[in-house]
């Protein structure tokens, strides 16, 4: 394609140069020594047919009036020379000079026909040059080429932008390179498509990774229909497209929300330290006053045994608290990872309750737990959905705080577990708080969007991408009268999921 | 909880962590000492409190109430008992608004068991020491409730430092008999010298132009 190019700007080079003024001096001259030898010499034959060959160099020179005006002053100069030269013999003059005349009209009209094509000619190909150009300018921006695969001979065409995506010259390209510079771990993939296409599918789609020699790594999509079916094998016609670009930039999006679901999880730790504090303190506290009375009851005299080892026996089962207290913070304030497993989502209920006990205990709050027994597991990231319970229940526990502290009963949180009509397993948050206004359950999703003083407004946002991301939905449910916000949402079972 | 020995000083525990109460129970028995534990506040209010010199450990964050909104409880219900407070994650104001309502001590947890025995130790002297104010307190009223009503008159005439000849003017009798009404009120408050007299009629809070 980019040797049809440079053809046709080294033609239009071609006429530039014909085109010069010593071109046409050139034929000015051949012109008039014709003429001299026609007028001028007896010679008894038609030198005017001559003027033919001043005609057709005139085609390169100028344009097609200019090569009618030469044709039309050719005639004239045999009619002028013929008018010199007249002889007796009228006849045989007369003669040469009317074959003289038909020859440069006849070369003239054949001529500015030639020429008439040869522009018509010229303007498609120049319409296709700026269209290729066009085509090749389009490919680069977008990334996207084309290319032909013959599933018996592998790539035998392809787009200049196909070689630059795979990283080698412009040119013919080799056969197995769409193997060759395959990714190792996405070889299955592209060894699928190419079994796909010797079975002659109608479409094949792919995407996979590129390892360039350098060992940079691309991500492409491919597409490719089937065109045809040619020497032995199916012939197809594919648009390739690196979509590394996108493929950074969505990661790159899900790392920012990784990151910052993770401050939000440190932040609400870091709300709830004095809870966790007195959490991790109860047990170390309980292990060293132990420690000091086992010391004590063996230094007594005699020593009391028994005394002592019920204080080492609670020292044991006190450290086993603490490290699973520890064990549970460490796992809510780690960054690593979207661990996907099965879970029980009633156990790990249980495991964030804890974190947020204290607090509620702190404020008053009464917490009930109506957990539905034999619920099927879901599939999910522990650490991101215990974020998803305790932003819940931290937000209820907010909304309740604000309201005067008048009668125990009225300072109540609910988080029920259960199935929902289509089977999934719902969680649903419920308080005896002020609720909100069908305009605030709007658009308490949003990020940034918060109705309390001091929020940040990230907290639901980030529940909603969580439960999002694990395929599930998250939603304020209408508001009972006499009753305060109710939050839930829907995960899916693991079962339905496999 | 079986039996307490109420001779002995008793320390009680309010927390809401079994664990904890048992270890602090633990400890205090191993120098000897009585202890009781409980896991909330109604359940303590509704043991009585033994006639020994008593002392109160107690967290701050308890289920229910705060230790600090008991300390004003136990104030409103006139309970006199020293606390020593114990706290996960003490901050200063609290533990400057425990100390101004008069506990004795705010515990940082994990605390040394040093400076908790010597905790609970100021907190029985302190109410050993108050229950013997108390008790001289009611060991006096109970001398001064023996005595007549003219015996009073003069005792509280006499403590506000007037002479025996103006004390019989005031209440119109003889000298002489002013005389021996005092030295009844004298041996029946088992004083020694006036001056003693005149200390315990300050302690009954006797006012000399009301009697």
């Amino acid at each position: 394609m980019a040797g049809i190019t440079t053809l046709t700007s080294r033609r239009h080079a071609m006429f530039r140069s014909y085109r010069s003024p010593a071109r046409a001096a050139a034929i000015v001259q051949l012109t008039i020594m014709i003429f001299v030898i026609d007028a001028l010499t007896p010679l008894d034959i038609a030198i005017a047919v001559l003027y033919v060959i001043v005609v057709l160099c005139a085609t390169n020179v100028w344009s097609r009036r200019g090569v009618l005006a030469t044709g039309i002053v050719c005639a004239l100069l045999t009619v002028v020379a013929y008018a010199i030269n007249r002889t007796p013999e009228f006849s045989s003059s007369l003669a040469r000079c009317i074959v003289s005349v038909a020859a440069v009209g006849i070369t003239t009209v054949l001529a500015l026909a030639g020429m008439a094509a040869t522009d018509s000619l010229r303007r498609r190909s120049e319409s296709l040059r700026i269209s290729e150009a066009l085509l090749a300018s389009t490919q680069r921006l977008s990334r996207t080429s084309s290319f032909r695969y013959d599933s018996a001979l592998g790539l035998t065409w392809w787009s200049d932008e196909a070689a630059r995506i795979y990283g080698v010259a412009p040119g013919a390209p080799a056969p197995d390179l769409m193997l060759a510079r395959s990714h190792p771990d996405d070889l299955a993939i592209v060894r699928d498509a190419l079994e796909r296409a010797r079975r002659g599918e109608a479409t094949i789609e792919l995407r996979h990774r590129l390892r360039m020699g350098d060992g940079e790594v691309k991500h492409v999509q491919v597409i490719c229909s089937l065109t045809g079916s040619g020497s032995g094998g199916f012939e197809y016609l594919g648009a390739l497209m690196d979509v590394s670009a996108a493929h950074e930039a969505a990661e790159a999006l899900h790392r920012v929300q990784d990151q910052l679901a993770h401050v939000t999880r440190v932040t609400t730790l870091g709300e709830l330290a004095a809870s966790i504090a007195h959490e991790v303190n109860q047990p170390l506290a309980a292990v060293t006053t132990n420690g000091n009375a086992c010391m004590r009851w063996l230094n007594r005299s005699p020593p009391d045994l028994q005394e002592a080892r019920m204080a080492l026996e609670r020292i044991v089962d006190d450290t086993r608290r603490a490290s699973e207290v520890i064990r549970r913070i460490r796992a809510l304030a780690r960054r690593g990872e979207v661990q996907m497993q099965e879970l029980d989502i009633n156990a790990l209920l249980d495991d964030t309750v804890i974190l947020v006990q204290r607090e509620l205990l702190a404020q008053r709050i009464v917490l009930r737990l109506r957990q539905a027994p034999g619920l099927p597991r879901i599939i999910g990231d522990a650490v991101q959905l215990q974020q998803v319970l305790i932003n819940l229940v931290m937000n209820a526990m907010q909304a309740i705080a604000g309201m005067a502290r008048e009668g125990a009963g009225a300072r109540r949180i609910e988080v029920a577990t259960g199935l929902d009509a289509e089977g999934r397993v719902q969680v649903t948050v419920s308080d005896t708080g002020p609720g909100f206004s069908a305009a605030q359950a709007e658009r308490l999703f949003e990020a940034f969007y918060t109705t309390r003083e001091n929020g940040m407004g990230m907290g639901l946002a980030i529940c909603r991408s969580i439960v999002d991301g694990h395929g599930g939905r998250i939603s304020a449910l209408p508001q009972q009268a006499g009753h305060g916000a109710r939050l839930a949402f829907v995960l899916p079972a693991a079962e339905v999921m496999a | 909880m079986t039996a307490i020995d109420p001779t002995q000083a008793v320390v009680f525990i309010i927390d809401d962590d079994a664990p904890l109460r048992e270890a602090l129970s633990s400890l205090l028995r191993s120098v000897g000492m009585q202890a009781v534990a409980y896991g909330a506040t109604p359940e303590f209010l509704r043991h009585p409190l033994p006639d020994a010199p008593c002392c109160l450990l107690l967290d701050v964050r308890l289920q229910g109430s705060s230790g600090l909104d008991f300390q004003g409880e136990l104030a409103r219900r006139d309970i006199a008992l020293p606390i020593v407070f114990m706290t996960g994650h003490g901050d200063i104001p609290m533990s400057v608004r425990a100390m101004k309502a008069g506990a004795v001590d705010f515990l940082p947890k994990p605390f040394h068991e040093q400076d908790l025995l010597d905790a609970v130790a100021a907190a029985l002297a302190r109410d050993t020491e108050r229950r013997a104010a108390v008790q001289a307190a009611s060991a006096l009223g109970a001398r001064f409730a023996t005595l007549t009503p003219r015996e009073r008159e003069i005792m509280g005439l006499a403590a506000s430092g007037l002479m025996n000849k103006q004390i019989a003017g005031a209440v119109g009798t003889s000298e002489i008999t002013v005389k021996i009404h005092r030295a009844n009120a004298m041996r029946k408050m088992q004083a020694r010298t006036f001056a003693d007299l005149v200390r315990m009629a300050e302690a009954l809070g006797l006012d000399a132009r009301r009697a």
